[in-house]
């Protein structure tokens, strides 16, 4: 546990001087006994002898001036063709998009008039047989054959179709 | 004087007969039907069915094997309720279909929307168009019969002129023609057998159904189909239909006895351009749907069945589907399956 700790602070620490300062006493008493965390000091203080005996050199202070100003001379006297160098900010070219949306919705509107009708969605059930569906010819024939004298018995029959295709399915 | 005593012995002895045989002559004699005493009955059956509030458990067979019997509780309250539940299983093998349909989705229980067919269908009068080619078909007789759900029954028995052919026995309440009982008979030359039975074990009739099953059908309250969009154009003729859509018609080179041309529809859908050409008999018929275009998944898929499998399994509805060039049929009637398996081979062009 103090091992994780002593590890954790020297993370943290800037100077090894601070740190030593900062330890509790039994913080102080384990590193003494703890042969890992005197490793760990040992790399430590190794690393920061390696740092604070490096030279410090200090930046000019117009460097970023000169950086950037330097940058563009450079750009100026590419051997390039085109040596102007044009930054093209993308225009929106509204015109085209208002009339492509106008012309996309007006493709829907006539797509859902010529599918739908003018019905809501409400009156459409969902399990409208189409041309794919047997019960599509089912119900056609269905329709037709109501005009039989005695069709007025075939109601029952017409409702168990789903348990005949069932039984058909696990045929 | 022992004349006189003898004559008395005599009469005695017929009217002992008389009285036994007298409850029993209802039963055995039957009366054939002329047209307007079937239009009478049908129209009779067709109120009672538009009008009657009613519970009952009904027992089903479509195999004719007790086995496979099912058990339906139905509430019927006209026009729009039809509610009907799997009450309960008698036999074996059947069970896992009840709790799952085809899709593999829960079947059980079972809430079945409101029948909203029953509405238009009832609307029309009971076939007066085909009641002549129905009288030349078939013949129809009614004889008192016995008490089904306890309640004493009328037998009209349909049986076909030209057989083998479907027909049809119905046990009709005699206080208010409701059907009872009935059976789809397959008559054979030599032989008939009964194809489905549908039979109330139990009726009770009501002035309105309970609330609570109420509430649970109108949970499931569907749109109105829009029928317009499926009926087309209908022809007269097909030489109508052929000078008017350009279009090359199919017909049946065979049409089994009794049939007539009762309809015509031409219809372009989903990018098909469908035919349907309705034969009947008068009572039974079939539809000869010809599909120029994509042909339709559920064909498609009939017909990559083996040749053998190309029919479904229905009982009383049969159907045959077939591929020739850029067309695809589907045949589908209320006739034997061999027949309308000739009627699909038959079909030849016509321009």
């Amino acid at each position: 546990m103090n091992c994780a700790k002593i590890q954790k602070k020297l993370d943290e620490t800037n100077s090894l001087k601070d740190f030593e300062q900062e330890l509790a006493v039994e913080e102080k008493n384990h590193l003494n006994e703890c042969a890992h965390c005197q490793d760990s000091m040992a790399r430590y203080r190794g690393a920061d002898n390696i740092v604070s005996n490096m030279q410090k050199i200090e930046p000019p202070v117009n460097i970023s001036q000169n950086y950037m100003a330097g940058l563009f001379q450079k750009l100026e006297n590419d051997e390039r063709p085109d040596k102007t160098v044009k930054i093209v900010k993308p225009r929106v070219q509204w015109a085209f998009v208002r009339t492509a949306l106008a012309g996309v919705a007006g493709v829907l509107i006539i797509f859902g008039v010529w599918r739908f009708g003018f019905h809501s969605g409400s009156t459409i059930p969902s399990e409208y047989p189409t041309s794919d569906s047997l019960e599509y010819y089912v119900e056609s024939f269905n329709e037709v054959s109501s005009l039989n004298p005695v069709y007025v018995v075939k109601e029952i029959e017409y409702d168990l179709s789903d348990y005949e295709r069932s039984d058909a399915e696990d045929q | 004087m022992q004349k006189i005593s003898k004559s008395l012995r005599r009469l005695r002895f017929l009217l002992g007969f008389i009285l036994i045989l007298y409850p029993f002559s209802a039963v055995g004699i039957a009366q054939l039907l002329n047209d307007a005493e079937l239009l009478d009955i049908m129209t009779k059956i067709k109120k009672a069915k538009s009008e009657l509030t009613y519970i009952g458990m009904v027992e089903i067979n479509g195999g004719l094997d007790e086995r496979h019997t099912m058990l339906f509780k139905i509430w019927v309250q006209p026009p729009s309720v039809y509610h009907m539940e799997s009450y309960s299983l008698l036999g074996r093998g059947r069970d896992k279909r009840f709790r799952r349909d085809f899709r593999g989705r829960d079947k059980a229980p079972r809430f079945r929307p409101p029948f909203h067919r029953s509405a238009s269908k009832f609307s029309l009068l009971p076939g007066e168009k085909y009641l002549s080619l129905f009288q030349q078909n078939y013949i129809a007789d009614l004889r008192a019969d016995e008490h089904i759900a306890g309640r004493p029954t009328t037998l009209l028995t349909i049986k076909p002129n030209h057989l083998p052919r479907f027909g049809m026995r119905l046990w009709y309440d005699n206080s208010n023609h409701l059907i009872l009982k009935r059976e789809i008979v397959y008559f054979e030359p030599d032989d008939e057998s009964i194809s489905f039975i549908q039979k109330f074990q139990e009726i009770e009739y009501a002035e309105a159904l309970p609330d609570s099953i109420l509430e649970r059908t109108q949970k499931r309250r569907v749109g109105t189909r829009r029928r317009g969009r499926r009926s087309g154009q209908k022809f007269e003729t097909i030489d109508d239909l052929t000078n008017k859509t350009d279009a090359a018609v199919f017909v049946p080179q065979y049409v089994p006895e009794g049939c007539e041309l009762a309809a015509i529809n031409y219809k372009k859908e989903d990018g098909r351009k469908i035919i349907h050409l309705h034969y009947t008999d008068g009572l039974l018929g079939f539809s000869i749907f010809e599909i120029t275009g994509p042909p339709p998944e559920s064909i498609k898929k009939l017909l990559n069945r083996s040749s053998r499998k190309r029919t479904t399994r229905q009982k009383f509805q049969q159907m045959v589907v077939k591929q020739q060039n850029h067309h695809s049929f589907l045949v589908l009637g209320n006739f034997p399956r061999v027949q309308l398996r000739k009627i699909a081979n038959s079909l030849e062009a016509q321009h």
